[in-house]
C-alpha cells in the first residue's frame, strides 16, 4: 500500500511536471547556460533537478522554441541558451493559458470550501 | 586525476546510450555542466556529490534521447499478450505433435529391450519440443508486434488507438458484416500457418502416401524429394511469415480493409508463382510417390508418370484460379467496409 505522504509527493511532482516548460521558458529572454540556470531557478525557490533541466533545453532546442550557442571566450566552453522568436510567442501563449487555468482553479476552489 | 577520471567514467556512460550524431555534443555541454556545479580545486568527493545529484546516466540519457522507449505500447499490448497466449499453445502442441511423428517412425531407442528408457525418452522429447515451440512462438510473435508498432499500427488504423477518433470509426453492428472476419478464422489461419511451416521445414517427409503392401509392412512413400525441397524452404517460411502477420493482423483489427486485401493478394502472387517454380523443377515430386499414387486410382502408371506434366498444369491453374478468387474476395469485402449506410 502506498502511504498518503506517498500519494502526495507524486501527485506534486506531477502538478510541478506541467509548470517545468513555463518556468524555463520565463527564464531565458537573456541567454543563460545549463548550472546558471539552474542557479537562477533556486535562488527564486523554483528548483529543477540539474538531471531534468540540461536534457529539457535539448528538447526544446530540438522543438525551436530555443535558440543556442557556444561562448568559447571564456576559459571553459559554455552553451548559452535564449528563447527564439517561435519560443516567445509560445512562452506568451502558454503564460496566458497559465494566467486562465490559475483563476479557473481559484475559483473551483473557493466553491469547494464554502460547500464544506 | 582521479576526479576528473570519475567525470570522464560519467560521461562515457551517458553518452553510450546516446545516438552517435549528439554524443560529442552532448558530453561536451554535460562536461562543462558538470565543472560549473563543481567548486575551484574539487575534491574526488565534491565530484561524487556533483555525479550523484545527475542521477543514474542511464536515466539521464533516456532523458536526452526522447524516442519511444518500449517495445509494445499500451493500445497493442492487450492484443499482443492474448496472441501470445494462444500462438504458444498452438505452437507447443503442433511441435510435439511432430516430435511424435519424427520418433515413431524411426524410434532411437528400441521399444521391446528397454521400455523404461523408451518411455523417458519420449516423455522428455515431447516436453523439450513443446518448450522449444513456445520459445520460437515466443519470439515470432513478440517480432511481429514490434513491428506493427514501429510502423505505427497503433497510432492510426486500429479503430480505437487512433489519436483522432471520431465516432464514425465506430464499427458498424449489424450493415455491412460481410467485411467482419470472426477470431475462429483467424486461430484456424495461425494454426495452419504454423503447423504447416513447422511440418514442412522439420518433417517434409510426413508428407507421403501411407499404404500397405503385399507384406505386413507400411509403406510410406514421400511426396517430395526431400534434397530438392531445401532450396525452397526460405521461401516457403517468407511466405508462411507473411501469413502468420496477416492472421495477426486479421485478429486485432477483424474485418477486412484495402492494406490487408492488398497483403492478401501479394501472399496469393507469391505463392502461385512459387508454386509453378516448385512444379516446374520436374524432380521436386517423388515419382515414386506418383507411381502410388495412380495405381491407387487405377491409372495406367507408366502413362500417367509420363504424362505426369498435364496433370502438373491442371494443378497450377487451378491453384491460381483459387488465389485469384480469394485475393478477389479480399477487395470486395474491405470494399463493403466503406459502402455508404443505408439510412432508415
Amino acid at each position: 500500500m502506498e502511504s498518503m505522504d506517498e500519494i502526495i509527493n507524486s501527485l506534486i511532482v506531477e502538478l510541478r511536471r506541467g509548470t517545468l516548460i513555463l518556468s524555463v521558458l520565463s527564464q531565458l529572454n537573456h541567454p543563460e547556460y545549463g548550472y546558471s540556470l539552474v542557479q537562477k531557478l533556486e535562488e527564486k525557490n523554483a528548483a529543477i533537478d540539474a538531471g531534468t533541466l540540461y536534457p529539457l533545453l535539448r528538447r526544446l532546442e530540438k522543438q525551436k522554441l530555443l535558440a543556442s550557442q557556444w561562448d568559447t571566450s571564456e576559459s571553459r566552453p559554455r552553451k548559452f541558451y535564449v528563447l527564439s522568436d517561435e519560443g516567445k510567442v509560445v512562452y506568451q501563449r502558454l503564460k496566458g493559458e497559465w494566467t486562465t487555468l490559475s483563476k479557473q482553479l481559484e475559483v473551483l476552489m473557493m466553491e469547494g470550501d464554502k460547500n464544506e | 586525476m582521479n576526479e576528473a577520471n570519475l567525470i570522464e567514467r560519467y560521461l562515457n556512460a551517458v553518452a553510450e546510450h546516446l545516438p552517435e550524431d549528439t554524443r560529442e555534443d552532448v558530453k561536451k555541454e554535460l562536461r562543462a555542466n558538470i565543472e560549473d556545479m563543481l567548486p575551484d580545486d574539487p575534491t574526488e568527493k565534491d565530484v561524487r556529490s556533483v555525479l550523484e545529484k545527475l542521477g543514474n546516466p542511464v536515466r539521464l540519457a533516456g532523458e536526452y534521447r526522447q524516442t519511444k522507449r518500449y517495445l509494445i505500447g499500451p493500445t497493442l499490448y492487450d492484443s499482443y499478450i492474448s496472441i501470445l497466449k494462444l500462438v504458444i499453445g498452438i505452437a507447443a502442441i503442433v511441435f510435439s505433435f511432430i516430435w511424435v511423428l519424427g520418433n515413431t517412425a524411426n524410434p532411437a531407442v528400441d521399444i521391446s529391450k528397454v521400455p523404461t528408457d523408451f518411455i523417458t525418452h519420449f516423455i522428455s522429447g515431447i516436453i523439450s519440443a513443446a518448450f522449444d515451440g513456445a520459445l520460437q512462438a515466443f519470439l515470432w510473435v513478440t517480432v511481429v508486434f514490434v513491428v506493427l508498432e514501429r510502423v505505427g499500427l497503433s497510432e492510426g488504423k486500429l479503430p480505437f488507438g487512433k489519436k483522432n477518433w471520431s465516432v464514425d470509426d465506430l464499427p458498424e453492428v449489424v450493415l455491412n458484416n460481410k467485411s467482419r472476419i470472426g477470431r475462429g478464422e483467424s486461430v484456424v489461419g495461425l494454426i495452419f500457418s504454423v503447423a504447416f511451416t513447422a511440418l514442412l521445414v522439420f518433417q517434409p517427409q510426413v508428407f507421403a502416401w501411407y499404404g500397405k503392401t503385399g507384406s505386413d509392412m507400411m509403406l510410406i512413400t514421400p511426396l517430395f524429394d526431400i534434397e530438392r525441397l531445401r532450396p525452397y524452404i526460405f521461401f516457403i517460411i517468407l511466405l508462411a511469415a507473411l501469413q502468420f502477420v496477416m492472421c495477426i493482423y486479421k485478429f486485432i483489427v477483424m474485418r477486412w480493409n484495402l492494406p490487408l486485401a492488398v497483403a492478401n493478394t501479394v501472399n496469393n502472387i507469391a505463392s502461385s508463382i512459387l508454386v509453378f517454380i516448385m512444379l516446374n523443377d520436374g524432380k521436386i515430386i517423388n515419382p515414386d510417390f506418383l507411381a502410388r499414387f495412380a495405381s491407387a486410382v487405377r491409372l495406367p502408371v507408366a502413362g500417367f508418370t509420363t504424362s505426369s506434366h498435364t496433370f502438373f498444369s491442371v494443378f497450377i491453374i487451378l491453384f491460381i484460379i483459387g488465389c485469384a478468387i480469394d485475393s478477389i474476395t479480399g477487395f470486395v469485402k474491405s470494399r463493403s467496409l466503406n459502402l455508404p449506410s443505408v439510412k432508415i
